[in-house]
C-alpha cells in the first residue's frame, strides 16, 4: 500500500527527470554546431555573426544548471565517501534524510528567488542590450523550472530514503 | 564578528557535514547560505541567484561541456585500444616498453579528455591485464597506470584550469600553455623511472620474446590508426596557442574533429552520440552546481570580511614569500587527501590568489603547482580518485595494499616534479611567454 504510493510518485518524478536530462543532453550538439558556424564565418567568409556567442552562452546556461537534475538522478554529485562508503545501505538512507532538510531549504529560496527575478523579467519584458538584443525573459523564466526540476528530483531522493529507513527495503 | 570565528565555524561545519555523505555542491552552498543568513542579514541570500547567473552566461566555461563532449566521443571510438595496439608493435620488444609505452597513451589521452580518471580507467581496462599477462611485477604496472592517469588535468586541455581561469582571470590560453612543459616532464621521469627499473631488474617488465614482436609493416599499419586522433588533438592547440580562435571555439572544433574521427572509424551510431551526451551532461551539471555553490560560500566568505582579514594577515605577517608558499602547498595536500580538487580549487583561490599576486609570484605558475599537487593528492588515500578508479577496474588479483604501495615510487617522482617546477618557475612560464608574448 504504502510501497504503491511511494513508488508511483518517485517513478513519476524519475521518468520527468531522465527526459529533461535526454533533452538537455541534446543541446550540447547546438553548441558545438553555433560556435563552429560562427569560426567557418569568420575565418573562411569574413562576416562574423552578432548572434552566434550570446545564444551559445544562453544554451549552455540552461544546458549546465539543467544538468543538475540529471546528475542528481544518476548520483553523479561528488560526495566524500571515506566514512559514507562503507555504512549499510539503511545507514546510508538515514545519513541521507538527515541532510535533506538544508538541500530543501536551499533549493526552495533559490526557488522564490529565481521565480522573482524571472517574472520581474517577464513583466518588463526585458530585452539584451547587445547588438543583436534577444530578449532574455524567457531564458530567466528557464531559471525557476530548472530549480523546481532538482527540487523535485530532490524529493524523490528523499521519498527513496524514507522508504528505505522505515521498512529495510529499496524501492 | 570576529573573521577569525566566522572562519572557524564556516569550516568546521563544512568538514563536518564532508563525513555525512552530503554531497559537496550542496554542502557549500548550504553553509555559504546559512552564514550569510545569520552573520550577515537575509539580502545575503539574493547572492544564491547572482551565483547562479554568474556561472550561466560565462563565456569561459563553455568550453567545459564541449572539452568533455570530445574527450567522450575520441574515448568511445576506441581510440584508447588503436594507441595500445601501437605501443605493443613498438614497445613490445623493450624492457618495461609495455609500461613506458602506456604513459606516452595516458598523457595522449589527457590531451584528448581534460579530466584526471579518463585515462587510468581505460588504461586500467586495457593496459593493466595486457601487461599482466606479459609477466609485468603487479606493482609497477598498477603504478603507473594510476600515475599517467593523474595527468588529465596538467596536459591541456584541462577542466581545473579553465576553473581557475574562472576565479583568478588569467586567460586560459596560458594556462594551457603554462601545463604543457611541466606535463610532458612529468611524463618523461615516469618513463626514465620504468625503463630504468625494468632495465636492471627485467622481471620488473620483462620484452616480448623475439617470436611474438612486430615487424615493421605492422608497426606502420598499426600507427596509421592514430593519425585522425592526432589531428585533432593538433587542430585544437594549434586554434588555442596561435590565438586563432578562442578556447571556448577551439573546445567546439575539437568536438567536430572528434565527432568525424568516430564517423570514419564507422564507430559513429545513435548509440555513441546518446550515450557520450548523457554522459557529458551528467558531469556538467554536477560541474555548474559544484561552482555555483563554491561561488556563494566564498563570496559570503568574503562578504563577511574573512578573506580579507585572512589576507591582511598573511601578507602583513614578516614572514618570507616562500614559507607561505610552501604552506599553501601543504595545505592543498591535506584537504587534497579528505575533498574533491573541485571543492579545494573553488574554496582556497579566492582566498589564495589575490595573496599570491600581492607576494609578487606570477598566478599562472601558482596555477600549475596547484595542479601538480593535485596529482599527487589522487594518488594518496584516503581520499584519492585514482585509487578509486583503479579499484574499480583492477583484476581480481591485484590489492587493495597492492595499490596503495604501488603509487609510492611515483608519488615521490610528483614530489621531486613539484619541487623543481617550485624552483625553476621557467619550466611552466617559458611556454606560455614564448607564445603570448613572443
Amino acid at each position: 500500500m504504502m510501497r504503491n504510493m511511494f513508488s508511483s510518485i518517485v517513478r513519476k518524478i524519475e521518468w520527468l527527470s531522465l527526459w529533461s536530462g535526454r533533452l538537455l543532453s541534446v543541446l550540447v550538439l547546438a553548441m558545438v554546431g553555433i560556435i563552429l558556424w560562427e569560426v567557418v564565418m569568420r575565418y573562411f567568409f569574413d562576416r562574423p555573426t552578432n548572434w552566434a556567442m550570446e545564444s551559445a552562452t544562453m544554451i549552455f546556461g540552461v544546458y549546465m544548471m539543467g544538468g543538475g537534475v540529471y546528475a542528481l538522478l544518476k548520483g553523479g554529485h561528488v560526495k566524500m565517501d571515506i566514512l559514507y562508503g562503507r555504512w549499510p545501505d539503511r545507514k546510508k538512507a538515514v545519513a541521507d534524510l538527515l541532510t535533506f532538510p538544508l538541500f530543501l531549504v536551499f533549493f526552495s529560496i533559490l526557488l522564490y528567488l529565481s521565480a522573482k527575478y524571472g517574472f520581474e523579467s517577464f513583466a518588463m519584458k526585458e530585452y539584451a542590450t547587445t547588438a543583436w538584443g534577444p530578449p532574455l525573459y524567457p531564458w530567466k523564466l528557464t531559471v525557476p523550472v530548472i530549480v523546481l526540476l532538482v527540487l523535485l528530483q530532490g524529493i524523490a531522493g528523499f521519498l527513496r530514503n524514507l522508504f528505505l529507513a522505515i521498512t529495510g527495503e529499496a524501492l | 564578528m570576529d573573521p577569525l570565528l566566522i572562519t572557524l565555524i564556516m569550516f568546521s561545519s563544512m568538514f563536518l557535514l564532508l563525513l555525512t555523505g552530503f554531497p559537496i555542491a550542496f554542502i557549500l552552498g548550504s553553509v555559504g547560505m546559512l552564514s550569510g543568513l545569520i552573520f550577515w542579514g537575509p539580502f545575503s541570500l539574493e547572492l544564491m541567484y547572482f551565483a547562479t547567473m554568474e556561472v550561466m552566461r560565462n563565456w569561459v566555461l563553455i568550453a567545459v561541456p564541449l572539452f568533455l563532449f570530445m574527450g567522450y566521443v575520441l574515448h568511445e571510438s576506441g581510440v584508447a585500444d588503436d594507441l595500445f595496439d601501437a605501443v605493443v608493435k613498438w614497445g613490445g620488444g623493450l624492457r618495461g616498453g609495455l609500461g613506458m609505452g602506456t604513459i606516452v597513451i595516458c598523457a595522449i589521452i589527457a590531451a584528448m579528455a581534460g579530466i584526471s580518471g579518463a585515462a587510468t580507467l581505460s588504461m586500467g581496462v586495457i593496459a593493466l591485464p595486457a601487461m599482466l599477462s606479459r609477466n609485468y611485477d603487479k606493482k609497477i604496472a598498477v603504478g603507473l597506470v594510476q600515475a599517467g592517469g593523474a595527468l588529465g588535468f596538467l596536459i591541456p586541455p584541462s577542466m581545473m584550469m579553465i576553473y581557475y581561469a574562472f576565479i583568478s582571470g588569467d586567460s586560459v590560453g596560458r594556462l594551457f600553455a603554462g601545463g604543457v612543459v611541466p606535463g610532458l616532464m612529468l611524463a618523461g621521469m615516469y618513463i626514465i623511472y620504468i625503463g630504468v627499473r625494468c632495465y636492471f631488474q627485467p622481471h620488473m617488465g620483462p620484452g616480448l620474446p623475439l617470436g611474438q614482436r612486430a615487424g615493421l609493416h605492422e608497426k606502420l599499419m598499426a600507427t596509421k590508426a592514430l593519425l585522425l586522433p592526432g589531428m585533432v588533438i593538433a587542430t585544437v592547440m594549434f586554434c588555442i596557442f596561435t590565438g586563432v580562435t578562442s578556447p571556448t571555439e577551439a573546445a567546439a572544433v575539437g568536438a567536430a574533429g572528434a565527432l568525424v574521427c568516430a564517423a570514419v572509424k564507422g564507430r559513429l551510431s545513435w548509440e555513441l552520440i546518446r550515450k557520450t551526451s548523457l554522459d557529458t551532461l551528467n558531469l556538467s551539471g554536477f560541474t555548474a552546481w559544484m561552482i555555483m555553490a563554491a561561488v556563494v560560500f566564498s563570496k559570503v566568505y568574503s562578504g563577511l570580511g574573512a578573506s580579507a582579514m585572512i589576507r591582511s594577515f598573511i601578507t602583513g605577517l614578516d614572514m618570507n614569500p616562500w614559507v607561505i608558499l610552501l604552506m599553501m602547498q601543504a595545505s592543498f595536500f591535506l584537504l587534497g587527501m579528505v575533498m574533491d580538487d573541485i571543492a579545494i580549487l573553488f574554496l582556497c583561490m579566492p582566498i589564495y590568489v589575490p595573496i599570491i599576486k600581492a607576494l609578487g609570484f606570477n598566478p599562472v605558475w601558482f596555477a600549475i603547482l596547484y595542479v601538480v599537487n593535485m596529482q599527487m593528492a589522487f594518488l594518496t588515500p584516503p581520499y584519492g580518485v585514482n585509487l578509486f578508479y583503479m579499484k574499480a577496474v583492477a583484476p581480481d588479483n591485484v590489492t587493495i595494499g597492492d595499490i596503495y604501495t604501488s603509487v609510492i615510487p611515483f608519488v615521490l617522482i610528483q614530489l621531486l616534479g613539484l619541487i623543481l617546477l617550485m624552483m625553476f618557475p621557467g619550466l611552466v612560464l617559458w611556454l606560455p611567454d614564448y607564445i603570448f608574448n613572443g
